[in-house]
């Protein structure tokens, strides 16, 4: 038989009991719909949270060894003496976008006479890191402007002024440590507040990478560098370039993927991922092989006379896919319209988070205060692509069931 | 011979069909069950966490007291009115009440600094805040001398062990800078991440040395039940006047717990659909069933059956069939609960070395195992199947009888 | 006594150009007691005018009498009442349930005929029948003529005025339809049960009392014999 006739009596059978086929895409339009819905909604919590993590901690991080291990208590001591012919080496490497030196450590901030008690996440680099990297010029507050690489300035979380009583224009003391430990204070003037919700963003103060190298007594140097590729899904490809670079080979070099939390977190909402997916279509298929089941077992009678005419056993395994793989398109392309309603709803209104939730969870988990979804092709796409392996899957067994149907059983059993 | 006896033949009659047509309401039942008890548990264990952490079942504290962060102010201290002591020493609810003096340090071993929240417990600050889940290297130190419990994250993050020395810097109310050379008298395991990695306990004695403070920052009140909090606070309040605040344990959580509704309703979605799967998968199971009974509706008509008991018959059927697996669903489900219930998920193995903030939130993930919360999914999978069936049913009930008799 | 009188019976179907008369104004009495075979080519109508004895459908014109009752016009849960207790039908592919054992597929009729027989009701029938021993079997377990034996019994729980049969013996070797057809023979004797038959076997034709032939959906002839063959 041709593949066009093949083509034509498996249409004609999917439309020769309506009800039947309808109900059977019912089940691969809630499956597609779901996986739509699930994987949007978990895009746009996860997407953007690893981008701003991303981005604030680098694609990648090159790191005394030493510093790495003992990574929650922020040890200066551990730090990398001279990083500017390191910057140079790194930004030759392909793949190489920026390079940002940065010291992280703690202080206590000081507006006015009396020794403060607010205490801060003190991120010192450059302005180029703060307002290109991670865009954060953006969450300024009204009247407040980034401060200059070279300026005695700094820019406050908005939890850090609130809690400091500081504003704009204020001049502050901000009191650190220096590598071997003892009290080192600086001065500067608030230039800005910055306001995200996030409490890993509202809880720093940001000054410029000259004062922080003047308060920790690091002169030429910088804990970390963060390296940035185009982007950081290709984090791994340029953590591996940068290890086999013989100058860094001292030294910790790790993609983001690698490191705490998400490389714990990771696992976990890939996971999450899988084993929706899993069930769905799992649920789908099983569905979809109860029908073509019932089909095959209908059509024994006249599976035999066209396989009597001549027709070969893949020719009767195809008949029964095509069937399914009909019903998985038009389920498939139902089910993504269907889907997207909601998932569009979800990422254009997003739902709420009290700040008090946000502003307590740790800094590597910067989450904003509203999570909305995040909807595109690549979703409906392999939504889509789904909705078409549940038919497939769904219509194997029974097809091969058909396949197994002698002329001559099939032409006895009809009465 | 009862409508149900056939229905449930007719049932059984193609156990392949049935079972893959059910299979859907089985997960989604299962999923409903577990999920509710997972957040069920996780909710527990959020307002567990507060009430053997730091907030008891009430707290009282001075007025705007910081929530966010590590910050502990000790600028302002608490003064308890005679009232809100009579109060608190008379009332029949109160179990057991206690001063804190809870402050922030810098806890130093000489090479690295780390900063820490410091809690001074009075004698009875066990019997508020429980320590069933505590597991203790060491001991719990009782006087100034003998030094401070840490935090166990705390100890393996520094390096420090039992008997070891550790220095505690800290601003006194007066606002000066004082720091003490103290013992490590013992390791801590609380069962809260949030705790583990960042609290140290200290004798009181102790603690009021290093702040210099006459006064506690908190108090905390254990009552007999829970549940008494709100009103008991009310009664508080009004007792201890203006410049404290009186927080209950379920005021303090009620954020935490507002995102523990967002889970549930991603479940409710999630289950929502996996029923109309199901609700689809056995309409079809029943349609095709009508169909292929098409001589046998006939012939029961004929012996004198009414449509409205064919339609009876059809959706008994897939009442049985939604029942059936309801029921499966509900044992895999309530087992799964009844299980994690005993055997909780340590959330704090699994997620060492995680920056997880300020949240307090319990180490043991389990499940909150409530047989109650079992009958509504029930009755959800058995109806819809009910609804499900009645479209094939009417129908299988709308055959011309003569044509149906005859037909192959 | 007339138990069932047809006055210019007619069943139209369709309308307008593809009107189409199954039947058309059919005269017939019956009375209680008769053995009476209907035959006549495919198409003739004898379907369609036991399906109107039968109660499974009423006249478009004309008018059907059951015991006195009018069927034109009834409700369906009427025709089904009606159905319930004064029809029995044997079919010719048995049409048991086959889910249920031979008792029960009595039972379940003695129930919709509201008798509460029970079970031993079902088995003592069944042995009228000739079908001792066998009340637990699934039809599937059973031979044709065994099956058939149920039908009949099934037909008889609530003691119908008529017991129609439509092609009772086509599905059936010559041996098992003889001893089906004496089966209802003697049960027509014994309780003067009202057989009619639609059929193409000369061997039921051999065994009716009176044999009324169809053509195309008119009665060509109605023939009457004295005594059993």
């Amino acid at each position: 038989m041709s593949d066009r006739t093949l083509l034509k009596l498996a249409l004609r059978n999917a439309t020769r009991r309506p009800m039947r086929t309808a109900l059977t895409a019912g089940m691969v339009v809630a499956g597609t719909a779901l996986l739509v819905i699930c994987l949007s909604w978990l895009q746009g919590m996860f997407g953007p949270m690893l981008r701003d993590a991303t981005n604030a901690a680098g694609h990648v991080a090159v790191r005394q060894q030493a510093y790495v291990e003992r990574e929650q208590l922020m040890p200066l001591y551990e730090n990398l003496p001279e990083t500017a012919p390191l910057v140079q080496i790194i930004r030759q490497q392909p793949g190489v976008v920026d390079v940002q030196p940065r010291i992280a450590t703690g202080g206590t901030l000081t507006i006015g006479e009396e020794i403060g008690e607010v205490f801060g996440l003190v991120d010192g680099a450059s302005k180029a890191y703060f307002t290109e990297r991670q865009n954060l010029d953006a969450d300024l507050v009204a009247g407040g402007r980034w401060f200059e690489d070279d300026a005695e300035e700094m820019v406050l979380g908005a939890k850090v002024a609130e809690e400091a009583g500081a504003k704009v224009g204020d001049e502050a003391v901000l009191l650190g440590a220096t590598q071997d430990g003892s009290l080192s204070p600086i001065k500067g003037r608030v230039v800005g507040i910055v306001s995200a919700g996030s409490g890993a963003i509202d809880r720093s103060i940001y000054i410029p990478l000259a004062r922080a190298r003047w308060m920790t007594d690091i002169p030429d140097g910088a804990i970390e560098l963060l390296v940035y590729g185009a982007d950081y899904e290709d984090a791994t490809a340029l953590a591996a370039t940068l290890s086999a670079v013989p100058a860094l080979s001292e030294l910790a070099v790790q993609a983001w993927s690698t490191r705490p939390p998400w490389s714990q977190m990771g696992p976990m909402v890939d996971g999450i991922w899988a084993f929706l997916v899993f069930v769905t279509i799992f649920l789908a298929a099983l569905g979809i092989w109860n029908t073509m089941m019932m089909s095959v077992l209908e059509r024994t009678d006249e599976i035999g006379v066209l396989r009597a005419m001549g027709l070969r056993r893949r020719g009767a395994v195809g008949l029964f896919v095509v069937e399914a793989l009909v019903i998985g398109v038009v389920g498939s392309l139902v089910g993504v319209a269907v889907g997207a309603v909601p998932a569009w709803y979800l990422a254009t209104h997003g739902i709420e988070l009290s700040e008090q939730v946000t502003a307590n969870m740790g800094g590597q988990f910067p989450i904003r205060t509203t999570i909305k979804a995040a909807l595109d092709g690549g979703i409906f796409a392999s939504a889509f692509a789904c909705g078409l392996l549940m038919a497939l899957i769904g219509s194997l067994l029974p097809a091969i069931r058909a396949a197994l149907i002698s002329p001559v059983t099939a032409m006895r059993s009809g009465r | 011979m009862t409508l149900g006896r056939l229905a449930l033949r007719n049932m059984l009659r193609s156990k392949r069909r049935t079972l893959l047509s059910t299979a859907a309401i089985v997960v989604g039942v299962m999923y409903l069950i577990l999920g509710q008890a997972f957040v069920g548990g996780i909710e527990e264990g959020i307002v567990q966490a507060a009430e053997d952490g730091m907030t008891g079942h009430i707290t009282v504290r001075v007025d705007d007291y910081p929530t966010t962060g590590l910050s502990h102010p000790v600028d302002d201290l608490l003064t308890l009115t005679p009232a809100a002591k009579a109060l608190l020493d008379d009332d029949a609810r109160v179990a057991a009440w206690v001063e804190r003096t809870v402050f922030v340090a810098t806890l130093s071993t000489g090479d690295d600094s780390l900063r820490i929240r410091a809690i001074g417990a009075g004698a009875r600050d066990a019997e508020v805040f429980q320590r069933t889940t505590w597991t203790v290297e060491g001991r719990v130190p009782e006087t100034a001398e003998q030094g401070a419990l840490l935090g166990a994250g705390i100890g393996r993050m520094l390096g420090i062990g039992v008997g070891d020395r550790v220095i505690l810097r800290t601003r006194t109310h007066a606002g000066a800078i004082n720091a003490l050379d103290v013992a490590v008298a013992g390791l801590v395991q609380t069962g809260n991440m949030a705790l583990d990695g960042t609290t140290a306990w200290l004798p009181d004695a102790l603690a009021r040395d290093l702040v210099r403070a006459e006064r506690p920052t908190h108090v905390g009140v254990r009552l007999k039940r829970r549940g008494q909090a709100p009103a008991f606070a009310e009664a508080l309040r009004a007792a201890v006047g203006d410049g404290a605040d009186v927080i209950t344990v379920q005021e303090e959580t009620a954020e935490l717990l507002r995102m523990q509704q967002i889970r549930r309703n991603a479940l409710n979605i999630l289950v929502g659909v996996l029923l109309a799967m199901s609700a689809l998968a056995i309409a079809n199971t029943i349609l095709m069933a009508a169909h292929e009974r098409v001589r046998e509706v006939g012939t029961l008509r004929a012996m004198g059956m009414t449509r409205r008991r064919i339609v009876a018959l059809f959706v008994t059927e897939g009442a049985i069939m939604g029942g059936l697996a309801g029921l499966v669903g509900l044992g895999v489900g309530g087992l799964g609960a009844w299980y994690f219930s005993e055997n909780p998920i340590d959330l704090g193995a699994l997620m060492q070395g995680v920056d997880y903030g300020n949240i307090q939130f319990s180490a043991y993930l389990y499940t909150a195992f409530d047989p109650g919360a079992m009958v509504l999914p029930f009755v959800i999978a058995a109806s819809t199947a009910v609804l499900a069936s009645i479209y094939p049913a009417l129908l299988a009930s709308r055959l011309e009888i003569a044509d149906a008799v005859r037909a192959e | 006594m007339a138990i069932c009188e047809l006055k210019g019976a007619t069943k139209t179907y369709g309308s307008g150009a593809t009107e189409v008369h199954a039947i058309l104004g059919i005269d017939l009495t019956i009375d209680a007691g008769e053995f009476t075979a209907f035959v006549g080519p495919s198409g003739s109508g004898k379907t369609t005018l036991l399906n109107q004895i039968g109660c499974l459908d009423s006249p478009s014109a004309g008018s059907v009498h059951i015991r006195g009752k009018a069927t034109a016009g009834l409700s369906d849960v009427k025709l089904a009442g009606l159905r319930a207790e004064e029809i029995g039908f044997i079919f010719q592919s048995f049409n048991l349930i086959p889910v249920l054992t031979a008792a029960e597929n009595v039972e379940l009729a003695m129930s919709l005929a509201g008798q509460d027989g029970g079970h031993d009701a079902a088995l003592a029938l069944l042995a009228e029948v000739g079908l001792e021993g066998l009340g637990g079997r699934r039809p599937n377990q059973l031979s044709g003529g065994q099956q058939q034996r149920v039908a009949i019994a099934r037909a008889l729980v609530k003691k119908p005025s008529i017991v129609i049969a439509d092609e009772p013996t086509a599905n059936l070797d010559s041996d098992s339809g003889r001893a089906v057809l004496d089966l209802m023979r003697a049960l027509n004797e014994k309780h003067g049960t009202t057989f009619l038959f639609s059929t193409h076997d000369p061997m039921v034709v051999d065994y009716a009392r009176r044999v009324v032939t169809l053509r195309d959906g008119a009665i060509v002839s109605d023939e009457r014999r004295g005594a059993a063959s």
